[in-house]
């Protein structure tokens, strides 16, 4: 197909002359990536349909009107957020912080070295079962790469809660992973530090 | 716990914001095990590989590009100048209830079906992979022994079905016409998205939890009282004593018969184990009825009977015995306090 060639730019400059085949191909090609964004930090994946539609909604709404500049996918990627954001400050509740949850594996037998994907598949889990509030400060820290003041303020909490709230995901989490840490998996970890 | 307060100057350290003093503190309490240095270690793994989380998220780009064109083409009509505008357009995604509809009974939806359309019948006689995709782009998963009706097109002011037994629901969002799932005890009218309707024959309860988005419960005698439930809640409706029990479920194991995962969190063992007697349809013997408090904390995804109970087991340290295929046996053990 022809789409894989043509820059978001000039995909962006086509909308805002109407041209919805170019709308379309736009939303193709990041509306996934828009709803992944989401259900990272939220794990809720019906707020990230609701602020993915948005986002397109009001892209083709104001068309003519915005001017992206920067990265199309930043733009995306930060627009899509803001909106979460929006719908979770109108809402009242994060469900229960009081949760620890373990990981358990499947084999009990031998303490296996896992390969890198496995544990990375362990982490994922533990931090699919962080308690809400302290997965979103976890996810936001790291894949959104958010300071502890825009944290505090996109969750309208404060940074002290940040720190703890992350001490917290590095507690759960580094026992998720504990089991699977032997010497000779250590060995190799620190030369991934290192390098 | 000591632990607490190094993993928090650690947490400092990896973010750029430790003090000279802290660090010293950290590195002299490293130094003093290697269970320490095994700490560290595992923290930094947990931070490193936290920041390449990533989910899953499975998505049918059609379905949802024809709902953005809806919208987007509702709004243009409700912005266009040449039209004579009938009924006023409400943003469609704001999560707030719409107009409830107060039923007072169940004959008012029935009075609807006077209508020529054909109805549709499935029976599953075992839970069912696939969903049925119903007109309006609703699609319902069925459980085993359930039989479910609905119409080929949905015509008047609400989309209806019946229920018998136990079906997972995500429907397609229409807030100008309500979805509302009937079943031999009551009504189930859908606000939001994802849900679950346990209504077996033989059982006086009907029970409703919702997954994802607001749902609104009514009930076709009796009580007519109306509960309003949003994500997590659960409520289950006697319609012998014709009173209401709320209570919340984030676990979601209400589902596990279609997502195949079970999670526990702080969960009575007792009531974990009848969780899994349920979901894997045998019978589970704990002897020592001292531990039917112990708390269990995990999550099992899409894994067999003997792998869960050994793994069960071997939190508690327990022996677990097979009879056979049907009646287990989990023996001794104690309490683990962390």
């Amino acid at each position: 197909m022809q789409s894989q060639s043509i820059t978001d730019q000039q995909l962006w400059t086509k909308v805002s002359q109407d041209d919805e085949k170019a709308f379309r191909t736009l939303f193709d090609r990041y509306y996934h990536y828009v709803l992944v964004t989401v259900v990272n930090v939220t794990g809720d994946q019906t707020l990230a349909k609701d602020a993915a539609q948005e986002v397109f909604f009001e892209l083709w709404k104001k068309r003519q009107q915005v001017n992206i500049q920067s990265d199309f996918k930043s733009y995306l990627r930060r627009s899509v957020l803001n909106r979460a954001f929006n719908h979770i400050k109108s809402r009242s509740r994060f469900t229960s912080d009081d949760a620890i949850v373990h990981q358990v594996n499947t084999d009990h037998s031998v303490q296996k070295e896992l390969e890198k994907e496995d544990l990375q598949q362990i982490i994922n889990s533990a931090i699919d079962g962080l308690p809400e509030r302290c997965r979103m400060v976890f996810t936001l820290c790291r894949l959104e790469d958010m300071s502890h003041k825009e944290i505090a303020a996109k969750m309208d909490i404060s940074t002290k809660t940040v720190e703890h709230q992350m001490t917290k995901a590095l507690k759960i989490l580094r026992q998720a992973v504990a089991p699977y840490i032997s010497k000779g998996m250590s060995f190799m970890l620190l030369l991934e530090f290192l390098s | 716990m000591k632990e607490d307060l190094y993993i928090s100057l650690l947490y400092k350290r990896l973010s750029g914001q430790i003090s000279a003093e802290e660090a010293a503190d950290l590195d002299a309490w490293m130094g003093q095990s290697a269970d320490n240095k095994q700490i560290v270690k595992s923290v930094k793994q947990a931070w490193d590989m936290g920041a390449r989380y990533t989910t899953e998220v499975d998505v049918d780009l059609d379905s949802d590009y024809a709902e953005l064109q809806s919208k987007i083409k509702a709004d243009e009509s409700a912005n266009s100048p040449k039209e004579v505008k009938v009924r006023k357009m409400v943003p469609v995604w704001r999560i707030a209830a719409a107009v409830l509809l107060v039923l007072v009974a169940g004959f008012l939806i029935r009075n609807q079906f006077v209508s020529s359309v054909n109805w549709n019948e499935v029976t599953a006689t075992v839970a069912k992979k696939e969903a049925i995709q119903l007109a309006d782009g609703t699609k319902v998963w069925l459980n085993e022994g359930s039989s479910f009706s609905y119409p080929e097109q949905f015509k008047g002011a609400t989309r209806t079905v019946k229920l018998n037994g136990e079906a997972f629901f995500e429907v397609a969002r229409d807030e100008s016409t309500p979805f509302i799932v009937e079943s031999s005890k009551g009504m189930v009218e859908v606000l939001g998205t994802s849900f679950n309707v346990i209504d077996r024959e033989g059982e006086d309860d009907l029970a409703v939890q919702v997954i994802s988005g607001k749902v609104g419960v009514y009930f076709a005698e009796g009580s007519e009282e109306l509960a309003i439930l949003i994500k997590n809640e659960k409520v289950v409706y006697s319609s012998k004593t014709k009173t209401l029990k709320r209570s919340i479920d984030d676990s979601q194991n209400a589902i596990a018969w279609k997502t195949k995962k079970l999670r526990f969190r702080d969960t009575p063992l007792s009531d974990a184990i009848e969780t899994i007697e349920t979901f894997y349809k045998v019978h589970v013997d704990l002897e020592n009825k001292e531990l039917k408090n112990c708390t269990l904390n995990s999550n099992f995804n899409n894994l067999d009977i003997q792998a869960v109970l050994e793994s069960v087991s071997d939190v508690f340290d327990m022996e677990l015995k097979k009879q056979n295929n049907f009646n287990y046996e989990l023996k001794g053990g104690r309490c683990n306090n962390e």
